[in-house]
């Protein structure tokens, strides 16, 4: 029997922002404990979500730099589930609508050049943090 | 005092004539005195409200006087207000002292405004009646045997037994409109986007909308004046010219065309409700407006649309209320799911947990499609209604509510029937359109009668106008109930 090994990777990436995902806090590395974390971050009762407007500059430069589709609507969603570090009860991701569909990274793998097709790049915050993730298949 | 309106408080201050102190005073004095037998309020703070009345006296020593500057207002308790308990009628924030102030807040604080206490509510906002705070029921001043109304039950009762000046609400699903119709006042939900949400606990986000509770709609343009307005850390929060509220207060109504939807005044409407309702429409063409008829063929979908969206919605909102930052704990618990589920179990009560269950249900793998989007694609049919009626009229008319206020018990045990006494209010939050309420009158058992006016998105000030214009030839807004 013949095999093809088809191999997935899901990568996530800390954006290069000064300022969080959701939140205008600071996410500058080695500050106290604590120090670095606003309401909306800790979600007290009331507060709202405000999406950094770098955070999408940057995934748009992934898209283009990777040929793939800008979508426009694209579309944040929860995912519900609970944790102790997960504050407000629900991750804030993408389903459907990612911000970057399809498009493609060539590398040279021993002279030879080969094509990893990417799937979608979507942005999401992780923790009290962000990145953006890759699946590529 | 206790009687005047916001203008003629803020006239008196300007002139030096009494001090913000001596007001809030007054008023602190007649809730103490009153609050043990009506709960209007969850928490009464005399330190923190005295403190803010002596920093509107020394505003107006130094002439730096706004049109709300030293006037004690009651807010609702879903508001955050730093320093302040906000318990958002839940046991699950009883001890909950906010760090950080709501957009609503600030802006009251930012006009020289006092708050004057934190007023009772349905818990988290989910109730008609204001039976399911866990802080307990609140009368109904015009009748102690019968409920406020909800969520918004205890600013409605404090503005109506004259214990604030004016007050604060939040309307979901006609969560100001309907206890301003049953306690006789004056309160207006705006168009979705115009006050911002921000510190403001969440219920269903694409509904929630704060807006002002007050004696006479021109109070309530006085209110609007300070609460609407852009604010970035609301991203539904419009970015529009700010708007001066009372521009069209003395606009006369000659030419108005007022629509009546027949699905408003159909089977389920109560003959007394009705019939002050037909009076306060007569009394508008006498002033020389004209009625037409029109349909909202949808209306009966709006209750099940909307309990299928609000749960949804509220069960994802209300999922940060889990013990481990702050808020209810349990004491006794094994591992992590345990103390989730038992400070959850204990912290919630029934008619919260009701509808987390309905909306997690409606949410789930397999049945999203069925109800979730199903119910959006309803909504979407439902604002349609409201444009297409707006292509042959300027406002809409109608009774809040199918009756006047009923009995405290009479539906807590009966949700469906609770739900339907919202069937006039709930299809203008699934339309995102502004909605009015003013007082028109009594039913047969003596309590209030609530006119609904809903305009089209915006149309704010123009509503605000139509309902002053009534209320410069009645005086049903200036009635006020009999108290202890």
């Amino acid at each position: 029997m013949n095999w093809e090994i088809v191999i997935g990777l899901e990568v996530h990436t800390q954006l290069s922002t000064v300022s969080k995902i959701f939140s205008g806090a600071s996410t500058a590395f080695g500050a106290e404990p604590n120090t670095q974390a606003c309401a909306v971050d800790i979600a007290l009762p009331g507060v709202l979500p405000v999406l950094n407007k770098g955070a999408v500059e940057r995934a748009i430069r992934l898209g283009l730099a990777v040929g793939g589709k800008i979508n426009s609507p694209s579309i944040f969603a929860r995912k519900n589930y609970f944790y102790p570090d997960l504050p407000k009860g629900y991750q804030i991701s993408q389903y459907e609508l990612p911000i970057v569909e399809g498009g493609s990274v060539l590398i040279l793998v021993e002279g030879v050049q080969k094509t990893v097709r990417l799937t979608r790049a979507h942005l999401e915050e992780t923790r009290v943090n962000r990145c953006t993730r890759i699946s590529t298949a | 005092m206790l009687n005047f309106s916001l203008k003629e408080l803020a006239d008196l201050l300007a002139a030096k004539k009494i001090s913000s102190v001596e007001l809030t005073t007054e008023f602190l004095r007649r809730a103490q005195a009153l609050n043990p037998h009506y709960n209007a309020f969850i928490t009464l703070n005399e330190d923190l409200s005295l403190a803010q009345a002596q920093a509107a006296d020394a505003m107006i020593a130094a002439g730096r006087v706004q049109p709300l500057t030293g006037i004690p207002i009651a807010q609702k308790d879903i508001f955050c207000a730093k320093d302040w308990r906000t318990t958002c009628g839940s046991k699950m924030l009883e001890s909950f002292i906010s760090p950080y102030d709501a957009h609503v807040i600030e802006q009251f604080n930012r006009a020289g405004a006092v708050n004057l206490g934190k007023t009772n509510m349905d818990e988290f906002a989910m109730g008609s009646s204001n039976e399911t705070s866990y802080f307990g029921t609140v009368k109904n001043p015009w009748d102690n045997a019968a409920v406020p109304g909800g969520s918004s039950g205890g600013s409605a009762c404090a503005v109506a037994a004259r214990m604030a000046a004016a007050a604060t609400g939040t309307d979901t699903g006609g969560s100001i409109r309907q206890p301003a119709a049953l306690c006789g006042i004056s309160g207006i939900k705006p168009t979705y986007g115009v006050v911002s949400r921000y510190g403001m606990i969440a219920f269903a986000s694409s509904l929630d909308q704060a807006g002002p509770m007050a004696k006479s709609a021109e109070d309530c343009a006085l209110m609007m004046n300070v609460m609407a307005g852009f604010d970035e850390r609301d991203s539904t929060s419009l970015q529009r010219e700010p708007e001066n509220y009372l521009r069209d207060l003395e606009q006369p109504l000659k030419g108005l065309r007022i629509g009546l939807p027949k699905e408003y005044f159909a089977e389920g409407l109560s003959a007394d409700v009705a019939r002050a309702v037909e009076a306060a429409l007569a009394e508008y063409r006498t002033l020389g407006a004209t009625t037409v008829d029109i349909s909202l063929p949808n209306t009966k979908l709006s209750v099940p649309v909307y309990y299928v969206l609000a749960p949804a919605e509220a069960s994802s909102n209300l999922s940060r209320f889990d013990g481990v930052r702050y808020g209810h704990r349990a004491k006794n618990y094994g591992d992590l799911n345990d103390m989730y589920s038992k400070s959850r179990s204990e912290g919630f009560g029934a008619e919260v947990k009701r509808r987390i269950l309905i909306g997690t249900y409606v949410l789930s793998h397999g049945y999203y499609d069925a109800y979730y989007l199903q119910a959006q694609k309803i909504r979407r049919l439902i604002a349609q209604d409201f444009t297409a009626a707006f292509q042959k009229c300027d406002v809409i008319m109608g009774p809040t509510t199918p009756s006047t206020a009923f009995n405290l018990g009479e539906k807590s045990g009966d949700p469906v029937s609770m739900y339907l006494s919202d069937i006039y209010t709930i299809a203008v939050n699934l339309a995102g359109l502004p909605g009015l309420s003013i007082p028109c009158g009594f039913g047969d058992n003596g309590r209030p009668v609530g006119l609904q006016i809903i305009g089209d998105y915006f149309s704010e000030a123009k509503m605000l106008g139509v309902a002053h214009q009534y209320q410069r030839v009645t005086d049903w807004h200036q009635l006020s109930p009999k108290v202890m």
